[in-house]
C-alpha cells in the first residue's frame, strides 16, 4: 500500500515484533508452515476462510515458500526487510522469493524464509488430457496435482528446514544421487513417507506436511474424478507406508483435538481403507481414546474384505468401516466433557456429511418416548435414554401424558418419578407452556400443581407479554389460585414497570386474598395512566380501610370508567359525607349515565347537601315550582324526584314532592 | 412284566398331575416322587431302561407290552416326536420333571421358554424320534446351501467382549456392537444373493453368545425381509444383538444351573428384560430401540410372558420381530433331553401359534422367509463357519 520509506511502514513493522516478542516469551523460535490458503502454526492450523490468513497464506505460497521461522531477538528492522520482499507480489514480478538465490532468504539473523524447490519434482500425469474436460474437471484435476506436488516437495525438502543450515543446491530439496533423482520416484508415495518418517520432530515441515494432508483429505473427499482418485490412492498408499509412530506424529501436530477429528473424518470418507484403519489406530494414540482390540479386529477384518471381497461384499465393508469410523469419532466427539463449539459443529458436520448417521437420524422406526417413560418407569431405572425421552414429551406438548404416567408412582420407582418431575416441572417449562396461544391450560395446571409459587415468575412474564385478553385471563385466574404468597413476587413487579405490567400486577393483588400488609395502593391511584389508577381504585375498594377514599379518587378522576368504578362502588354500600360535593358535581353535569348513577348515589345519602343538590336538578329554577313540577321531566329530572323521596322528611323536599305530585 | 408297565402307568399319572397342579403343589410333587421310585425299581433290574412308542404299540427294550396295546399315551407321545424314552443311571428326578414339563409344553403348545442357558446340560434321559439306524444320520443332517468362506469368530470374540465390558461395569460398547452388526450384515450380503450365516450351539457356556448373535441375523433378515430400510435394519440387529444383554447380570450358576430352578432362581431368570433394560437405559448410546426390544421380547401378543406391564400397551413392532427370531432360534437349538426342532416343525409351531404369542403379520413373515432363505442359512461353530 505504501511505498518504501514510507513513515507508516515502520511502526507496522514494530507492530509485528511487539506481537512477536509476545509470542516468543515461552519459545526459542515460532514457524509458521505454509499451505496453499492456511497456515500451519504451532500444529494449529489457520481457518481457511479468514481472509487475512488466507491471503497472507496465499502470498507466501505463490513466493514458493514453505514456512518462516522467527527467532527471539527479531528486529523490527528485520521484519521490515522482510516484509518488504515479501510484500512485492511473485506473480507481478515474475520472481518467487522461494526461487531467489539463497542469500536472499537468509539475510536476517532472526528470521529465515524456507523456499519449496520446484527445479525436480513433477506430477507424472496419470491417463491422458481429456479435450472434453470441463472447466470444474480441469480445476479439480489442477488442484489435485498441486496437492500432490506440493506434499512430495514439503516432505522431499524437509531435511534443510529442520536443521536450517544451508546446503547445497542439490541437498537442499533432499535429493542425493540414485533413485531420488529420477523425477517419477520423487512423487512416489513411498519415497515421500520415508521423507517425512525422517522428519525431526517438531520441524516447521512437519506442520506444512499436516496442512498438505487436510487439504487432501478434503479434495479427495469433495472430488470424484481420475486425479482425484489417482490422490486418493497415493495418499492411502502414503498413510500406508508411514510408520504408526509417524503417523501418530503428524496427527497429534496436526492442530488442535477437532481439527485432527475433521481430518479423521475426510480422510475416513476420502482415503483406502486399510489406510483408514492405520489412521484410526494413530488417532486413538494421540487423542488418548480406547479403542478396543475387538473394534479394530472388526474393522480389520471390514478391512480385509473390503479389499477382498466379491465386488459387492467390497462394496459392503468398504462402506461400512467408513461409517463405523465417522461413529467412533462421533462418540470421541460426544464423551468430551466439553465439547465446545467446534464439537457441536462436528457433530452436526458428521450428522450431514455421512450419509448413513444422517440416515439413521431419520430411522422411522424409533421407540416412542411414551413407551420408553413406561418402560423406565416399570424397571425403576432412568438414564440418558429416558431423559431424552421426556424431553421430546416436553417438546411435543405432552405434559399430561408424563403426568398420567407418573401419577400414583411410588413404589419401587417412587425416586425415579421424583427425578423426571424436577426436569418437566421447571420454571423453564412454565415458561415453554406459557409462551404458546393457546395455551394449553392443562398443561399448565400440571406444572403448577408440581411447582406452586415456583410458577409465577414465568407466568407473571407472560402475562406481562402476552397481547391476548383470552390468555391473560388464564394467567390471571391461576396466579390468583396461587395465593397470597405471589403477593410479595407481585408487588416487586410493581416498581419501575411500564403501565400494562402495573396494571396486571395490581389486577392480580386486587384478586388475591390478601395483600401483603405493607403495600399501600395510593400512588398508583394518582398514576398518570387511567389504566393503572382504575386498577389501583379496584383493588383500594377490596380494602375496607381504603374503600371511602378509593371512591374519593374514583368521582373526581378524569377518566369516566374509573368515575363509573368509584360510582358502583358506592352505590353498593352508600354515599359517603366526603364524596357528597363530588357526586353532586358529577351528577349536575357529564354524560347521561354517570349524571344518573350520580343521583341515584346522592338519594342514597342523608347529607343535606344532597338533598340540595338533587333539589336543584328535580326543579329547574326559571318556572314556578308547581309547573316546574308539572311539566314534562328528563331522566335526570325524574332519577332526582325519585332519589329524593330518601330525604321526605326534609320540609323543602317534602313540598316539592307534594307539589310535584309524587309523594 | 409289571415293572416297566407300572413305570408307565405312574408316568401316565404324574403327566395327569403335572397338568392339573402348579410347580410346587403337593400332588404334583407326590406323583413326580412315585414315577421315580418306580424308574428306580426298574432299573435296579435293568440299568438303561428304552421305550419305544409306535402307535398303538408299546416296546419295552425290544420286548412289545402286551398289557398296554392300544394305551392312549402311546400315540399320544409317538405324535409328539417321542417314540424311544431312554434312561441312564445319571437320570435324575429332576431330569425326569424336565422331560415331563417338555411333554407337557408339547401337549398343550406352551410357549417355549428361550431364557435358559440350561438346556445344554448332560441329562438323564434321552428321548426323541426313532428310524432305521443309519438312515438318521443321513436325515438329521441340516441341509444347508449357502457358502461362506471365513470364520464369525471376531463378531464372537466381540460379543464376548462386550458382555464382559458390562459385567465390568465399564459400560456399553455401541460401537463394537454396531461393528458387529455391519460386520455380519456384511456375512449376509457379501454373496449375490442374501445368506443367513447362523453359528451351532458348541457349549452351554456360549449360549447367550451364539444366541444374541443368531438372533441378531435372523432379525436384520426378517427387517429386510419386510422391506425397512438399511437404518432399520441395522437398528434391528443392534436391538437383536442386544436382546438378552440382562443375562449378563444373572449368576452364572444360576445360567447354567444344572438341573430345575427354584423360584428364587426363576425369579431372577425372569427379570433378565428388565435388567437388560436398565443397562441400556443407563448407557449414553442412542439406544432407545435396543431398551425396548430387551425389555419386550418375552412378552407375547396376548399378554402373556414376562414381565407384566404396569402401563398396558402392544409390544413395539422390534420387540416382535425379534420375539419371533428368538423362539425361532430357541427350537432350532439342540437340547440333550431332545434334539433341535427341524425347520418345518419350529415354524408350523410358530405359525400355530400366530395371534396368540406372536404378532400374525410377522410370523407368517418370519415363516415366509424362512422357507425361502433355509437354503441360505450357513451354519458353523463359533469359531469357524467353514464352506458348508
Amino acid at each position: 500500500m505504501y511505498p518504501d520509506g514510507h513513515p507508516s511502514l515502520m511502526p507496522a513493522a514494530q507492530g509485528v515484533v511487539r506481537r512477536l516478542n509476545t509470542a516468543l516469551l515461552e519459545r526459542q523460535t515460532l514457524s509458521l508452515g505454509v499451505a496453499r490458503t492456511q497456515l500451519v502454526i504451532e500444529g494449529v492450523a489457520t481457518d481457511p476462510k479468514n481472509p487475512v490468513l488466507h491471503d497472507l497464506a496465499d502470498r507466501l505460497h505463490r513466493h514458493h515458500l514453505g514456512a518462516v521461522t522467527f527467532r527471539r531477538g527479531v528486529t523490527p528492522d528485520e521484519v521490515h526487510g522482510a516484509l518488504s520482499l515479501l510484500s512485492v507480489d511473485a506473480d507481478r514480478s515474475g520472481r518467487p522469493l522461494g526461487l531467489a538465490p539463497v542469500e536472499h532468504l537468509t539475510s536476517w539473523p532472526h528470521i529465515r524464509l524456507y523456499p519449496l524447490n520446484y527445479e525436480r519434482l513433477d506430477l507424472v500425469r496419470e491417463g491422458k488430457l481429456d479435450e472434453d474436460e470441463s472447466i470444474e474437471q480441469q480445476e479439480e484435476r489442477t488442484r489435485a496435482a498441486y496437492l500432490w506436488v506440493g506434499l512430495a516437495r514439503a516432505a522431499l525438502a524437509a531435511e534443510t528446514v529442520a536443521t536450517g543450515e544451508q546446503k547445497s543446491e542439490d541437498t537442499r530439496v533432499g535429493l542425493g544421487p540414485g533413485p531420488a533423482a529420477d523425477e517419477s520416484a520423487n512423487v512416489d508415495p513411498t519415497i515421500v513417507a520415508k521423507a517425512i518418517e525422517k522428519h525431526p520432530r517438531g520441524t516447521a515441515y512437519d506442520q506444512v506436511i499436516v496442512g498438505y494432508l487436510l487439504q487432501i483429505a478434503e479434495e479427495v473427499k469433495r472430488g470424484g474424478g481420475a486425479d482425484s482418485i489417482a490422490l486418493q490412492r497415493r495418499v492411502s498408499q502414503l498413510v500406508k507406508e508411514m510408520d504408526k509412530g509417524t503417523l501418530a506424529r503428524l496427527l497429534e501436530m496436526g492442530g488442535d483435538r477437532d481439527q485432527r477429528r475433521q481430518f479423521l473424518l475426510n480422510a475416513s470418507d476420502a482415503l483406502a481403507v486399510d489406510a483408514v484403519i492405520d489412521l484410526v489406530r494413530a488417532a486413538s494414540q494421540t487423542e488418548q481414546q480406547t479403542v478396543s482390540h475387538s473394534f479394530l479386529r472388526m474393522l480389520q477384518k471390514l478391512g480385509q474384505h473390503a479389499a477382498e471381497g466379491s465386488p459387492k461384499r467390497r462394496a459392503l465393508a468398504d462402506q461400512s468401516v467408513r461409517e463405523q469410523v465417522s461413529e467412533l469419532i462421533a462418540g470421541w466427539t460426544l464423551k468430551d466433557p466439553n465439547p465446545g463449539g467446534y464439537g457441536a459443529a462436528l457433530e452436526r458436520m458428521v450428522s450431514t456429511r455421512v450419509p448413513a448417521l444422517a440416515e439413521r437420524g431419520a430411522t422411522r422406526q424409533t421407540a416412542e418416548p411414551h413407551r420408553l417413560l413406561q418402560m423406565a418407569i416399570e424397571v425403576g431405572s432412568g438414564g440418558p435414554i429416558v431423559d431424552r425421552a421426556v424431553q421430546s414429551l416436553i417438546e411435543t406438548d405432552r405434559l399430561g401424558v408424563i403426568a398420567k404416567t407418573l401419577a400414583g408412582v411410588e413404589e419401587g420407582a417412587g425416586d425415579l418419578a421424583e427425578s423426571i418431575w424436577r426436569t418437566v416441572a421447571s420454571p423453564d417449562v412454565v415458561r415453554r407452556v406459557v409462551a404458546a396461544e393457546p395455551i394449553n391450560v392443562e398443561q399448565l395446571d400440571v406444572l403448577i400443581e408440581r411447582l406452586g409459587i415456583a410458577a409465577a415468575d414465568p407466568m407473571l412474564d407472560a402475562l406481562t407479554a402476552s397481547q391476548s385478553v383470552q390468555t391473560r385471563r388464564i394467567l390471571l385466574d391461576r396466579l390468583v389460585k396461587l395465593g397470597a404468597g405471589v403477593g410479595r413476587i407481585v408487588v416487586a413487579r410493581l416498581s419501575d414497570a411500564s403501565w400494562f405490567v402495573q396494571r396486571n400486577m395490581l389486577a392480580i393483588l386486587a384478586e388475591l386474598p390478601e395483600r401483603p400488609a405493607d403495600f399501600d395502593p395510593r400512588p398508583f391511584a394518582e398514576h398518570n395512566d387511567a389504566r393503572v389508577r382504575r386498577e389501583a381504585i379496584r383493588l383500594m375498594l377490596r380494602e375496607p380501610t381504603f374503600r371511602d377514599r378509593a371512591i374519593h379518587f374514583a368521582l373526581k378522576d378524569e377518566d369516566p370508567r374509573t368515575v363509573r368504578v368509584g360510582l358502583a362502588a358506592a352505590l353498593e354500600t352508600g354515599c359517603p359525607d366526603s364524596v357528597v360535593p363530588l357526586a353532586a358535581s358529577l351528577a349536575a353535569s357529564g354524560t347521561t349515565d354517570l349524571r344518573l348513577m350520580a343521583i341515584r348515589l346522592l338519594g342514597t345519602s342523608r347529607n343535606p347537601a344532597a338533598a340540595d343538590a338533587l333539589l336543584t336538578i328535580a326543579v329547574p329554577p326559571r318556572k314556578s315550582l308547581i309547573s316546574r313540577m308539572r311539566t314534562a321531566k328528563t331522566p335526570e329530572q325524574r332519577a332526582a324526584i325519585t332519589a329524593l323521596r330518601a330525604f321526605a322528611d326534609n320540609p323543602r323536599v317534602k313540598r316539592a314532592l307534594e307539589q310535584a305530585g309524587e309523594s | 412284566m409289571a415293572g416297566p408297565v407300572e413305570f408307565l402307568g405312574a408316568l401316565a399319572r404324574t403327566l395327569a398331575a403335572m397338568s392339573l397342579y402348579p410347580e410346587g403343589h403337593a400332588s404334583r410333587d407326590r406323583a413326580l416322587d412315585g414315577l421315580m421310585a418306580q424308574l428306580r425299581d426298574l432299573m435296579a433290574s435293568d440299568r438303561t431302561p428304552a421305550f419305544s412308542f409306535l402307535g398303538d404299540e408299546v416296546l419295552y427294550g425290544t420286548m412289545p407290552l402286551r398289557e398296554l396295546r392300544e394305551w392312549d399315551w402311546s400315540r399320544k407321545l409317538s405324535d409328539l416326536g417321542i417314540q424311544r424314552l431312554q434312561f441312564d443311571d445319571t437320570a435324575t428326578r429332576d431330569d425326569l420333571e424336565n422331560f415331563l414339563d417338555e411333554v407337557l409344553a408339547r401337549l398343550t403348545l406352551k410357549a417355549i421358554d428361550t431364557t435358559e442357558a440350561r438346556q445344554m446340560r448332560p441329562s438323564g434321559v434321552r428321548y426323541g424320534a426313532i428310524g432305521i439306524r443309519g438312515e438318521d444320520a443321513l436325515s438329521g443332517q441340516t441341509v444347508p446351501t449357502a457358502t461362506i468362506a471365513f470364520t464369525l469368530s471376531e463378531e464372537a470374540d466381540a460379543v464376548r467382549w462386550i458382555h464382559q465390558e458390562i459385567q465390568s461395569q465399564k459400560g456399553l460398547p455401541l460401537v463394537e456392537a454396531e461393528a458387529v452388526v455391519r460386520s455380519l450384515s456384511v456375512a449376509m450380503h457379501g454373496e449375490q444373493h442374501i445368506m443367513l450365516p447362523l453359528l451351532t450351539l458348541r457349549g452351554f457356556d456360549e449360549y447367550t453368545t451364539t444366541h444374541s448373535m443368531n438372533v441378531c441375523v435372523l432379525t436384520m433378515g426378517l427387517a429386510e425381509w419386510l422391506g425397512m430400510s438399511s437404518d432399520d435394519v441395522r437398528a434391528f440387529g443392534v436391538a437383536g444383538l442386544l436382546h438378552d444383554l440382562g443375562k449378563v447380570k444373572i449368576p452364572r450358576e444360576v445360567l447354567t444351573k444344572p438341573g430345575k430352578l427354584d423360584p428364587a432362581e426363576r425369579a431372577l431368570m425372569n427379570a433378565h428384560p428388565a435388567e437388560g433394560a436398565k443397562l441400556i437405559l443407563a448407557s449414553e448410546e442412542d439406544l432407545d430401540l435396543a431398551a425396548v426390544v430387551a425389555y419386550e421380547h418375552h412378552i407375547m401378543l396376548n399378554g402373556g410372558g414376562y414381565p407384566a406391564f404396569r402401563f398396558p400397551r402392544d409390544c413395539h413392532r422390534a420387540s416382535k420381530l425379534v420375539h419371533v427370531c428368538d423362539v425361532y432360534d430357541a427350537l432350532r437349538t439342540n437340547r440333550p433331553y431332545r434334539d433341535a426342532w427341524p425347520p418345518d416343525k419350529v415354524l408350523a409351531y410358530i405359525e400355530e401359534r400366530s395371534g396368540t404369542e406372536f404378532d400374525g403379520t410377522i410370523a407368517h413373515a418370519f415363516a415366509g422367509m424362512m422357507r425361502e432363505w433355509e437354503p441360505k442359512v450357513a451354519t458353523a461353530e463359533t469359531e469357524a463357519l467353514p464352506a458348508v
